[in-house]
């Protein structure tokens, strides 16, 4: 959560600054007069974009094996799909490079059951896991032609499956996106992503987004 | 979404994106819509005329404010030759983004110091895609 935070926060202060806001003051605003305004820094507003993704997604959980509010959670869980619905919140840095969060809720139909033991009963039960959660950061480069946006990306991510975060892993996804301008405002796009650490783990997902700078700010 | 229409220029609209009109007499030239204003400045020695401009399109436009002419008239009805006041340089072709608006305040000088009722600009050429013709727009001093 705190590195969250702090994405969060280096993303909004990557929103361009008036003169006023940095702490300059000056009677005039006249070129050659004033001190701190310069002419030509026009600002294009928040580069801000909030996208929300459905897709659908391979990950293998692999082995779980650990101990959360004293029930042990033993099983083999393996290679699951999951369906969900990916928030992605980012700003742009420039024209062709942005950065920024995401927050995904997946859920699986296929999860195999998870034995589940307490030792102070001392009794064992199994169950399904229901969720994965993935949670991450991005960083990716973009190109326009004309209404069409073509973009790369990295995202290193949390994976989570649940009950109590029985298992955890690790990821860094690498995505290919095509995005359409429907206004200056809104896109529609679909995004292509594998795991670079464990390639056999892929996303496929469309989503649709607001901007709050035209065009976010690259045309 | 309100919010997300209220970042961005609207074409035609001669506001900024808070909703403020821009001063003064409006034209537009190219992608550009443009409006031409005396301003104040205690500090200023001659005229100052702000600038206003918003981007109609969804490309980026340059903007080209070094070469707008500008005259004044004084109290004698003579037509005389300003030169914009730059001591750093500061003003060039510049690029506006698509749906973006923006202000500028430049000052002009005469030769001679001389009192001016008026200062007329060609803004003709301010958008520097679009073929210059003059287009002359004039504010009282």
């Amino acid at each position: 959560m705190r590195v969250a935070i702090a994405i969060a926060v280096a993303v909004v202060a990557a929103a361009p600054a008036t003169a006023a806001a940095r702490g300059c003051r000056d009677s005039s605003t006249t070129i050659g007069i004033s001190k701190c305004h310069h002419y030509g820094t026009w600002d294009p507003g928040f580069p801000l974009a909030l996208e929300l993704d459905l897709f659908e997604r391979s990950v293998d959980l692999g082995h779980v094996d650990t101990i959360a509010d004293s029930i042990h959670y033993v099983g083999e869980l393996g290679r699951v799909h999951a369906t969900g619905a990916m928030l992605r919140f980012y700003a742009s840095l420039s024209r062709h490079v942005y950065v920024g969060l995401l927050v995904t809720a997946a859920r699986s139909a296929d999860l195999p059951p998870v034995a589940y033991e307490n030792p102070n009963a001392g009794v064992g039960f199994t169950s399904n896991i229901g969720a994965v959660i993935y949670d991450g950061a991005l960083v990716g480069v973009r190109a326009a032609i004309g209404r069409l946006q073509l973009g790369a990306e990295l995202s290193p991510e949390l994976v989570i499956g649940t009950p109590a975060g029985s298992e955890t892993v690790g990821e860094l996804n690498a995505r290919l996106s095509a995005d359409v301008w429907l206004t200056s405002t809104v896109t529609i796009g679909a995004r292509l992503g594998v795991d670079v650490i464990a390639p056999g783990d892929r996303t496929v997902g469309l989503g649709v987004g607001v901007h709050f700078a035209a065009f976010d700010g690259a045309r | 979404m309100a919010i997300l229409a209220g970042c961005i220029y609207h074409p035609g609209s001669f506001e900024d994106p808070v909703g403020t009109s821009f001063p003064g007499t409006r034209a537009t030239v190219g992608c550009l819509d443009v409006a031409v204003a005396a301003a104040k400045d205690d500090r200023a020695t001659g005229p100052v005329i702000e600038y206003s401009f918003g981007n109609r399109c969804d490309h980026r436009v340059v903007v080209d404010l070094r070469g707008v002419r500008a005259v004044g008239r004084d109290a004698t009805g003579q037509t005389r030759e300003l030169r914009l006041f730059d001591p750093d340089a500061e003003v060039k072709p510049a690029e506006l983004d698509a749906l973006v608006a923006a202000s500028e305040q430049l000052e002009y000088l005469d030769r001679d110091g001389a009192a001016l009722l008026s200062v007329c600009v060609d803004i003709g050429g301010v958008e520097s895609d679009t073929p210059r013709r003059e287009q002359w727009i004039c504010v009282a001093s």
